[in-house]
Parts: C-alpha cells; structure tokens; sequence
C-alpha cells in the first residue's frame, strides 16, 4: 500500500475496506434486479468495465490531456524536477512523469495507475503563485496520492457508479426506442414498466455510490494532507500553500493585464480525467478550516510552532 | 442623431465617469493614513497599441502630452509594446497627479484614440516596496497591486489594501486585478 516514509494509514484501509463493502452490497443488489428484469446486463456492465478500465489504464495520458499537461524535462522546469526528485528519494519511490499545464488557474494535479506510471501535473499559475517550500508542499501531497494508489481505489470504488449511470441510460433508450407505440399488448407495457423501475432503482444506486465516493475522495485528501506533510516535515507550508489555493486569493490572477492571455480562463478537470487535484470546486475535497485544523495539529505533534 | 454619432466616432466607449479616477485625490489621505503607506509622486497612463490607420493620432496626443510646457509626461514603450505616459510631482502630490492622468486621458479621447487607455498607475511605497493603485480606464474601478518579485506579488496584502480604499469604485471582480510586471510607473 505504502512505500518509504510515506507510512500505512489504518483509518484509511478501514474506511477503503467499508467503501468497498457497501459498494459491493449495492452491487449485487442490481445484478439482482437487473437479472429479474430481463435485460441484458451482462453487456451493460461488461461495456461498463472496458470504458473504465480504459480510463484507469491510461489514466496518466487521459488527465495530461485533458488538463493541456506538457512534459518537461529538468532542463525546462529545473525547480519542479528538483522538488519531485527530492521528495521521491525521501519517500523511496520512483520519480513520476513530471508535467506544467500552462494555465493561470492554481491547480496541481496528479494521477496514474501506479506509482511507475505516475504523472504529477503543476499549473503555471500555481508555481507562479506559491514559494519553494509551499510547492514542495503541494507536491508532497500528490506524491502521496501516487503512493497510496489513489488511482486505482477510486476507480474501483467508482466502477458501481459509472455501471449504474449506463443501465439508467440503457433502460431509458430502451423504453423510449423499444416499446412499440402501437402495440397494445401487456408483453411491451410490462416491459415499459421494469425499464422505469430499472432506471430509478439505477438513479437511486448512483447517487448513493455518488455520495460513498465523494466521502472517501474527502478522506483520501486528508489522508494525502498528512502524509505529504509528514513526509516535508513542514505542515505549515501545506497550510499557507492551501489558503493561497482557494478563496479569494486564488482569484487573483497573475497574466500581465497587457498579455493577450484571456482574463476568464477558468476551467473545469473533466470528469473523464481520473486522477487528484489539490484544489476542487466539488465537494471531493474537504473543506479548507479541516485541513488547515489537520495541518495545524500535525505541527503540534511535530512540536513546531502553528 | 447621438446614437448614430457615437457609432461613427468608432472611440469604442466613451471614458468611464471621470469621477471614479478623480476619486482618489480625496481618499488618498485616508488610503495613506490607514496602510501606513505614502505617495512616491509618480503617476503614468499605459496605452495600448493601436491599429495602423490611428497611429498618427494617438503619436499625435502622445506627443502633444509630452511636450506641453508646464507639466510634461515622459513617454516609454514596454516589451508588450504598450506605451506609458509617466509624470511625477516632487514632492508627491496625488491631486495633481490625478488630475493630469485624467487630463490626458481625455487628450487621447479627444484624438479619437480613448480605447487604447488601458490603465492608470498611482504609485505607493511603504518605506522598501512599491505598490501601486491600478485604474482601470474602461471600467473606471480601481485595485492594489503590490509586487514582491518578477512575477511574484502579495495577494493577501492587496486583500487587506482592498478594504482600505474608502471612497473609490473598487473593482469587485479579483479576477481582473491583473499584475503590470516591471511597469514603468513602479
């Protein structure tokens, strides 16, 4: 699970482990359902997988895409290199894809199905914002992401919501497509009937394994909060790094208001982008008073001043 | 009949409420005394390039601004290729400073040349580092800008700033308090 100093974290297995559980619960739940309705599930769910296997596997392409990542080499970003080269000799693990996405909006983000096929992903906009050790910071919090397999938990425990999504969408093509209009015969308006209680049953599973993920997602960060700040030894400059990242001051831009560069350049990470950002406008993350609380409490333990 | 004349006067807007620049002269003895910071005595008016066939006419207001007797602007051009009018008092005086950015902003618009008035910088200074007050021209609102390095600036102090410009129109938006890296104004 964890590699170097980048130490287990037991509440986390736990957490994953009941996740997980409840997950499967609701699963075998709608295969039952699915079964007794007679549609074909086997196809939906077997589609379902493929799509995000495909989006774990290339997780690290999909994101630098989707993000307009740039590799760069140590010669282009000598300080990113150098942070990330430090931080994975002191986590013990190998260096990840380096990459800067050119866009004003402080962001750091970082994916990949495991630790060799990793990518750790710096906006302009946040390098330009945040000094040497609140970067330092802000990486060691993706590196812990990589190191916990982030990736690969989330993925798994998203399968359920992503299948329930296609068999909501499935079951109502097929009643709008399928039932004959013009014939009157109980076979087709039973068939009609299982489709709506498919597509709700499938709604009310999404939003659950929605909401299951979400938490987990906000326990993963505040999981990668401490160990990146453990791993740093300096809570703090995670601390001051976070309060720069969000609110009003990440609003602030830093384009020259002569750059042709557009003022309104925010943007969303694609859903489709599987992977961890340190800044959100969704509740995947927890809320900045908890993990400035966390950070705080983390220096004490350190016995640093807060 | 005004509207078709502001159609053909192609001036993209007239200047916002002159006003919102004038403002300052009253609150910037408030502004000093709650920041601690004081005027350094100079002002400038950064001028975006304009097209081909109304060069001649913003040369011409340029020209005319840097050369009339008694209170002359200093004319330089950035690596953005933008132009500043820069004009200073000894010993500072932010009334007068005011006064003549929004006296020359008017001689641009007068050449038909207002839209190229990007914005306008008053400097501060708290002893070691420049700030400056940032007007924007178009929307007549104003924000603190303080640089810390070359691409580096103090948004947390530029907050703290923000709540010290009583009297003036400040602008609401944050995502357009945008930085002037090394503008000659600071």
């Amino acid at each position: 699970m964890s590699t170097g100093t980048i130490r287990p974290d037991a509440g986390l297995r736990a957490r994953m482990s009941l996740t997980i559980f409840l997950l499967g619960a609701l699963y075998v739940g709608v295969v039952a359902i699915l079964i007794a309705s007679g549609i074909n599930a086997g196809i939906v769910i077997v589609f379902a997988f493929v799509i995000l296997f495909a989006q774990y596997w290339f997780s690290d392409r999909i994101a630098l895409y989707a993000m307009h990542g740039r590799i760069v080499t140590p010669q282009e970003a000598p300080q990113l290199h150098a942070i990330v080269d430090k931080l994975c000799a002191e986590a013990n693990m190998p260096k990840p894809t380096v990459a800067i996405a050119n866009t004003d909006i402080p962001n750091a983000f970082a994916t990949g199905r495991s630790p060799k096929r990793a990518v750790v992903c710096a906006t302009s906009g946040i390098m330009r914002r945040l000094d040497q050790d609140e970067l330092e910071g802000v990486l060691a919090h993706e590196i812990s992401h990589v190191a916990h397999r982030d990736v690969a938990v989330m993925t798994v425990a998203s399968f359920l919501g992503v299948a329930a999504g296609l068999v909501t969408r499935f079951a109502f093509y097929s009643q709008l497509f399928g039932g004959g209009v013009f014939e009157d015969d109980d076979r087709e308006s039973n068939g009609a009937a299982v489709a709506i209680v498919v597509m709700l049953v499938s709604m009310v599973v999404y939003a659950i394994s929605f909401l299951l993920t979400r938490a987990l997602s906000r326990y993963r960060e505040l999981s990668a909060d401490r160990s990146g700040a453990i791993l740093t030894g300096r809570p703090s400059a995670l601390a001051s790094a976070l309060r720069k990242v969000t609110g009003d001051i990440a609003q602030i831009p830093t384009n020259d208001l002569r750059s042709a560069e557009a003022f309104n350049a925010f943007f969303f990470t694609p859903a489709l982008a599987n992977g961890f950002s340190i800044s959100s406008l969704f509740s995947t993350h927890p809320p900045l008073e908890q993990r400035l609380a966390q950070l705080a409490e983390i220096s004490r333990e350190l016995g640093q001043p807060v | 009949m005004a509207r078709l004349g502001s159609l053909l006067r192609r001036s993209a807007g007239p200047p916002a409420d002159p006003g919102a620049l004038l403002a300052l002269a009253d609150a910037a003895a408030g502004f000093e005394a709650a920041s601690g910071l004081r005027p350094v005595g100079t002002a400038s008016l950064c001028l975006r390039p304009v097209s081909d066939n109304r060069a001649e006419a913003l040369q011409g207001a340029v020209e005319s601004l840097t050369s009339s007797g008694e209170r002359p602007f200093t004319d330089t051009v950035d690596e953005f290729g933008h132009r500043w009018l820069t004009r200073r008092t000894d010993p500072p005086d932010v009334a007068r400073l005011v006064a003549d950015l929004h006296a020359a902003h008017l001689s641009v618009t007068a050449a038909g040349v207002g839209a190229a008035a990007l914005c306008s910088l008053v400097g501060f200074t708290d002893g070691d580092r420049q700030v400056a007050l940032v007007y924007l021209n178009q929307r007549g609102s104003w924000y603190p800008f303080v640089p810390t390095g070359d691409m580096t600036r103090d948004s947390p102090r530029e907050l703290e700033l923000r709540g010290m410009l009583g009297g003036l129109n400040v602008e609401s938006d944050l995502r357009r308090w945008r930085p002037l890296w090394g503008a000659p104004g600071l």
